[in-house]
């Protein structure tokens, strides 16, 4: 299953959005121009969607409610609008989905966030209309919940609901997971910062473990001076499982270090290369390239290519959204993959793919680092620098 | 409109790419943001890239520096083969810094430095870099003093030299009045009408 296209309304700073999405999507965009609010949308349906402890009112708690959702420039309108259009080439015929969903406050009493909108289209057949219809009429608590998430009435369109909670999220956070112990945070379903990627790996049946593991340690004996060896063992006493990685040294067998002691940019390496052998769904990676050195960024695109190249053995196809800031990132990225542009502006951001004459640019020798992060620059930055 | 695309081997080449554009070429404009390439050693392998470009979306100006060496030499060993009429590379003699210099009344008003200490043919100053970054030290201007030089090594650039002094070319830098004194400017504005008589 792949996303084709997005449309959204007062989500997040986004007053309207109306974009194709490719099966591989980099986003870019300065800062605080709402690339990660971008992502979110993703993220949201995956709560909905998701059967255990989801739901669209957890997936609002989880943002401070409805009205921390909405886009601060929805003025008169003041309903809050995804809508997606899928297509799963997975079968021997390809279908066509739409899902849409609608937010809006009850207005009165307890102001309750109801369903305003619910429509699910298999191609172009409506199978779900929601609230027109008498049982919604009848009785306006079942507004507060989507036929998304409830089993019983997602029956015929299990396939989406699947799709939506099978979407990864990443976004490793080094600190966290070496410092879990004393920060103590809880670890958010899903996992999204890395907290819990050693029980993650536990988890994983232990032949496709090795499996998953010796690659990561292929890439790993290239990318990271003196590591020679990964191993995943479990600790006799405490019974956590660690990731250990042996380092070269004078002593003959070198040394043991585990995760809580390997460098943020090993750690984030490892994240990276373990979510893309994930299952199938949509991958999010937040800015793939932080911690790490500009030689092994320039490799993301080929890492990223050579799993949605699988794609096509695979039952379940990996659709991959990025974003990042990197130059390096998007030098290498070839033709084939789709760029959006966030551009902030008084009226909230927009979100544009290349224009006419940007895409003539990259088609004729110039990159789209070149043509298209330039335009993602603060313009105050290059007057006067950051004063303090 | 029409428009060209400027490439610069650093953000001062960028900058003075800019304003040659402004100065040569009235009712044109800059395509987008200069490509900064960050060095000259990655400058030379993307030629053929903008060859591409210039043959088939728009004129593109290159400003690289000679940095010491023939510019007949440089071009002849680093020009692309697909190389195109809308392609202009234009080496500053001895350095981008050369043409900064050959603006001595921007250079005076806009950096606060003594005009007398100018040179007065800056092509044929040797070490040009070395030259405004001496004057940089005496400048009246403390931030200039203090961040466009380093502070331990006063013959060496400081973090904010690129930062200041590509705001200086866009805020006080005049190519007419600089071309008077560099015949390497003046070469490269009179190439650039050129290339603008050219697509008229």
């Amino acid at each position: 299953m792949q996303i084709t296209r997005l449309k959204l309304k007062n989500w997040r700073n986004f007053r309207e959005a109306d974009i194709p999405l490719a099966v591989r999507t980099h986003v870019l965009g300065a800062n605080a121009s709402g690339k990660s609010n971008f992502l979110d949308v993703f993220r949201f349906l995956r709560t909905v969607a998701q059967t255990d402890g989801g739901g669209v009112q957890k997936a609002l708690k989880d943002r401070g409610g409805l009205t921390k959702l909405r886009s601060l420039h929805a003025r008169r309108d003041p309903e809050v609008l995804i809508e997606l259009e899928l297509m799963d080439d997975s079968g021997p015929v390809v279908t066509r989905w739409r899902y849409v969903l609608g937010l809006k406050s009850e207005g009165k009493g307890q102001q309750r966030v109801l369903v305003s909108e619910e429509r699910v289209e298999r191609n172009g057949k409506l199978l779900l209309d929601r609230p027109h219809n008498q049982k919604d009429k009848e009785d306006p608590e079942r507004l507060t919940q989507t036929h998304l998430e409830q089993i019983g009435s997602n029956l015929e369109f299990r396939a989406l609901a699947d799709f939506f909670a099978s979407t990864t999220y990443l976004h490793l956070v080094p600190q966290l997971l070496k410092h879990g112990d004393e920060i103590g945070a809880r670890i958010p379903e899903s996992d999204p910062f890395g907290q819990g990627l050693m029980q993650r790996i536990a988890q994983t049946p232990k032949k496709t473990r090795d499996a998953r593991l010796k690659r990561i340690q292929k890439a790993l004996e290239n990318a990271v001076p003196l590591f020679s060896e990964l191993r995943f063992e479990q600790d006799p006493i405490s019974g956590l499982w660690h990731l250990e990685a042996n380092f070269t040294h004078w002593r003959v067998h070198g040394s043991w270090q585990r995760e809580n002691q390997l460098s943020d940019g090993t750690l984030r390496l490892i994240g990276l290369l373990w979510a893309l052998q994930e299952a199938g769904g949509l991958l999010l990676l937040e800015e793939p390239e932080q911690s790490l050195n500009d030689a092994i960024v320039a490799h993301i695109p080929l890492l990223i290519d050579r799993v949605l190249r699988d794609r096509k053995r695979r039952t379940s196809s990996r659709q991959v959204i990025i974003s990042t800031h990197s130059e390096i990132l998007l030098q290498n990225v070839d033709g084939g993959s789709q760029s959006l542009i966030i551009e902030p502006g008084e009226n909230g951001s927009t979100v544009r793919e290349p224009n006419e004459s940007e895409l003539e640019q990259i088609q004729h020798g110039l990159t789209p680092a070149e043509v298209l992060l330039p335009k993602t620059r603060p313009q105050g930055v290059q007057q006067m620098g950051l004063w303090v | 409109m029409k428009r060209i695309l400027v490439v610069g081997e650093d953000a001062l080449c960028c900058a003075l790419g800019e304003q040659l554009v402004l100065a040569a070429l009235p009712g044109w404009a800059v395509a987008g943001q200069p490509i900064d390439t960050k060095g000259v050693t990655k400058l030379i392998p993307a030629l053929p890239r903008y060859a591409e470009q210039a043959r088939f979306v728009q004129p593109v100006l290159c400003i690289a520096d000679t940095d010491g060496h023939c510019v007949k030499e440089w071009l002849h060993r680093n020009s692309p083969a697909n190389g195109h009429q809308n392609l202009l590379i234009r080496l500053a003699v001895t350095e981008a810094e050369s043409w900064l210099l050959a603006d001595q009344e921007g250079l005076a008003h806009g950096l606060q430095v003594e005009k007398r200490r100018l040179p007065r043919a800056p092509d044929d100053v040797l070490d040009a870099k070395g030259a405004l970054l001496q004057l940089l030290t005496k400048s009246k201007l403390r931030y200039i003093r203090d961040e466009a030089v380093s502070p331990t090594d006063r013959t060496r650039q400081g973090p904010g030299y690129n930062l200041h002094l590509s705001n200086f070319v866009r805020a006080f830098w005049n190519a007419e009045r600089a071309r008077e004194s560099s015949p390497s400017l003046a070469r490269a504005f009179k190439n650039l009408q050129k290339l603008g008589d050219g697509n008229a």
